[in-house]
């Protein structure tokens, strides 16, 4: 915790009478990559903003490089907010200039950066166009450059991925492996798993104001069962086969008119060889047999909807 | 420091490294010139309207003759009467208008003025020209005033603009027939109907035995009035044009102040406005603290109305000088005498002091404002009342140039959002110091007070993402809660 580049201790924030952040404890470690995820209205802006010290949390403590954010700490921080602007009016080099000066750089130096990275980023023809000309994609890459442009050691994009194309969001997957392999310490929130899941060494996932999980992609995999999917000849449901190896058999939509397909769950510490023997072994007319791939995308989804049930249960 | 001198730097290069700042100034002089000039330009664009006169009598047509050369002569006394207003009561000047009260020649008046004011006399041209009528009935005369035939001038040909039949009707009443292509024209007509009037009233005083001469001498009946001040020694008492000069200049610099104030604010609310609708403010916020975010924006907008006020400054100076070479006088003199007026320190100082703190209090006000809306349609419902409360003071500054000294002035000046505009105005006229004393510690602690608030109201709504409805819930909250009925 000492060490950590961000910490959120215990912290908690409510606007008006309604929860935002609840008890949040939040440890971001150098240069490691952290997806902050959740649904929408989580609390995951609120917490970024309490750790950039734009909101004051109601309890417990923030601390940005081992102290409360201050703006000494803050110019080692590149921030691309959630609700993303720049000065239309202003010409894309200036308003990076503009935003590493405040950041500490000096002009010349901010200016010689900005040339580099509008390079870097294929966006050196519009050095000098005004940012309404561009592009969205455009536009959110030199958002992303005025983040970056103070080369801070900690950055934090929250939901860096939502209005891009896919090809705009592959390149800013790059970008964010660069940097990381840079050595830079990033955080980033979204809602859309696929990118957290091939990029964090770390994920922290928020229901409702709550921590709801916080381990690696591996342990959050860990948390849903494995699965397998079979295809066979009849509409026999086979669940009574696989009786107490599964949790659960589901049907799924079939390929063909002559094939069915199911989901089976497994329980814990069930192979997925235990079901192909079980189905040799109970003569289950097999035309398929696919191990399934788990994605955080499931997990996600369980543990939210787990946390949305307990939520009324208490209701 | 350096937050606040980038974003400041930032907010005044957004304004003024734009080409639609230096247009809109260098428009300020370009309107002055033509408010200032627009009479006698529009005199001159309409040139000179020839008439004629068809009198079968003879006497009303020298009666208008003679109107038309007091009205000239008229005109002569109230230009040098302009002149000494503006470059006071020299020799020269007094010598000119005695000539002028004495009904001296046009060519002696002028060699008094002087060559450059004599062609600023010359300048003013009458709008009015008496030609020998081309044709004696109107059938005659009506290609001329349709313009399908010119008369003959010194000018070269040129259009009958009117005739007048003069003649007496069966009922012995005198019947004017105005005949004229232009029938909105209507300052001849009068004119015409002057001079005939007093040419009948003349001649029925005649037939009635009373003598004209007495009659004259009783309408001119008029006293002296010279205006005196007893703040000046007795000696030299008398209120001179440069004794007036300070209170033309102080009410002139607090319409500027205002002027400019209001502008700038303006510029505060549309730049924070932008930046919450273009969600800057988080990038801003994580980079700067929100007081460097706010006295950025002050400062930078600050800057702004320096500007302004040299280029208004430079502007007023350059209008005067046109001004002084397109109508009227021109002349070193009333240059020096306006400027001298203008830098007195005992103006000059509280004008940049009442600047300071009225740009203060209305600028965190507006700022403050448009960090609670998203788009100016929004801004506009919270603006209305600001807009009616800065229109107080353009009003009481209207009021002032009848009677600085007004008490209802004295009252609006302990009012902190007016004292700047209108303390300004009442300078001249010395206040009480401890008015002066007093009216400054209220805005200065309303000030401090307005800065505080309008910071709370900036962090609600940059940081906190508040809205308009801001004062509504914060009313709403105050208000005492109603009971529910079980």
């Amino acid at each position: 915790m000492k060490n950590s580049v961000l910490s959120l201790l215990n912290v908690s924030k409510r606007f008006g009478g309604k929860r935002a952040v609840s008890n949040l404890d939040l440890q971001v470690e150098p240069h490691s990559i952290t997806g902050f995820l959740g649904p929408n209205g989580a609390g995951k802006s609120t917490s970024i903003r309490m750790g950039l010290g734009i909101l004051t949390p109601d309890s417990g403590e923030v601390l940005l490089f081992g102290k409360r954010p201050n703006y000494q700490a803050l110019d080692r921080v590149g921030f691309l907010p959630e609700e993303r602007g720049l000065y239309r009016k202003m010409s894309v080099i200036a308003v990076i200039v503009h935003f590493a000066r405040l950041k500490g750089m000096k002009a010349a130096a901010a200016k010689s950066r900005a040339l580099e990275l509008l390079e870097q980023f294929g966006l050196k023809d519009a050095a000098y166009k005004k940012v309404r000309e561009l592009s969205k994609g455009m536009a959110q890459k030199v958002q992303i450059i005025s983040a970056i442009a103070h080369k801070p050691e900690f950055v934090i994009l929250d939901e860096p991925f939502s209005g891009l194309d896919p090809v705009n969001q592959q390149n800013l997957e790059d970008i964010i492996r660069e940097l990381a392999a840079g050595g830079t310490t990033i955080l980033f929130s979204t809602h859309v798993m696929e990118h957290a899941e091939r990029l964090c060494d770390r994920i922290v996932l928020l229901s409702r104001g709550r921590k709801i999980f916080d381990g690696n992609v591996e342990q959050a995999l860990a948390t849903i069962p494995n699965s397998v999917i079979i295809e066979t000849d009849t509409a026999d449901n086979p669940a009574k086969i696989f009786e107490n190896l599964s949790s659960s058999v589901s049907s799924l939509p079939s390929k063909s008119s002559d094939s069915y397909r199911w989901s089976v769950g497994l329980n814990n510490g069930v192979d997925v060889q235990d079901i192909l023997r079980s189905s040799v072994t109970n003569n289950l007319a097999l035309r398929g047999f696919e191990p399934a791939k788990r994605h955080l995308h499931e997990v996600f989804v369980q543990l939210v909807a787990k946390d949305e049930q307990a939520a009324k249960g208490v209701q | 420091m350096r937050h606040i001198y980038l974003i400041a730097r930032r907010e005044y290069l957004s304004y003024v490294a734009t080409i639609g700042f230096w247009v809109s100034m260098a428009m300020i002089p370009v309107f002055l010139l033509l408010g200032m000039a627009l009479p006698a330009l529009m005199d001159r664009a309409s040139g000179v309207r020839n008439f004629t006169i068809i009198d079968h009598d003879g006497r009303y047509e020298r009666a208008i003759e003679q109107s038309f050369m007091d009205d000239h002569a008229d005109h002569i006394l109230e230009f040098i009467d302009s002149l000494i207003l503006v470059e006071g009561e020299t020799e020269e000047l007094l010598a000119a208008k005695k000539a002028a009260e004495e009904n001296k020649s046009e060519t002696e008046i002028r060699s008094i003025l002087g060559t450059q004011r004599s062609m600023a006399l010359a300048a003013k041209r009458e709008s009015f020209n008496k030609v020998p009528p081309p044709a004696n009935t109107i059938e005659a005369l009506r290609p001329f005033l349709l313009e399908e035939k010119m008369i003959d001038t010194v000018r070269g040909p040129e259009p009958l603009h009117a005739v007048a039949f003069i003649y007496l009707g069966n009922d012995g009443i005198v019947q004017i027939e105005y005949w004229s292509a232009n029938i909105s024209e209507r300052r001849l007509q009068g004119k015409i109907r002057r001079a005939v009037r007093d040419q009948m009233q003349k001649d029925e005083f005649s037939r009635s035995g009373i003598e004209l001469a007495l009659v004259e001498k009783i309408s001119d009946l008029k006293p002296t009035i010279t205006s005196l001040s007893p703040e000046k020694a007795a000696d030299n008492a008398k209120v001179t044009a440069e004794d007036r000069l300070p209170f033309i200049i102080s009410i002139i610099f607090a319409f500027i102040l205002w002027s400019v104030v209001f502008s700038v604010a303006n510029m505060l609310l549309t730049s924070v406005i932008e930046e919450k609708s273009n969600k800057i403010l988080d990038s801003l916020l994580s980079a700067a603290p929100l007081r460097s975010i706010l006295m950025g924006k002050l400062l930078g907008v600050a800057m702004v109305s320096f500007t302004l006020l040299a280029g208004w400054v430079l502007a007023g100076l350059v209008s005067m000088l046109a001004a002084g070479s397109v109508i009227d006088t021109g002349g070193a003199g009333k240059i020096a005498s306006i400027i001298s007026a203008a830098g007195d320190p005992w103006l000059i100082i509280p004008f940049f002091g009442y600047f300071i703190f009225g740009y203060l209090m209305f600028g965190s006000i507006f700022l403050a404002l448009g960090s609670l809306c998203e788009t100016l349609q929004e801004a506009q419902t919270l603006m209305t009342p600001m807009i009616f409360l800065m229109m107080v003071p353009m009003f009481a500054l209207g009021f002032a140039m009848q009677d600085p000294e007004s008490h209802i002035l004295a009252v609006l000046s302990w009012i902190p959002l007016f004292t700047p505009y209108i303390m300004l105005a009442r300078l001249p006229t010395d206040p009480p110091m401890i008015e002066i004393i007093g009216t400054t510690l209220v805005m200065v602690a309303t000030t401090a007070i307005v800065l505080l608030g309008a910071g709370k109201v900036f962090q609600a709504g940059a940081m906190h993402q508040a809205g308009s409805d801001y004062f509504k819930n914060m009313f709403s909250k105050l208000l005492p809660k109603k009971q529910k009925k079980n």
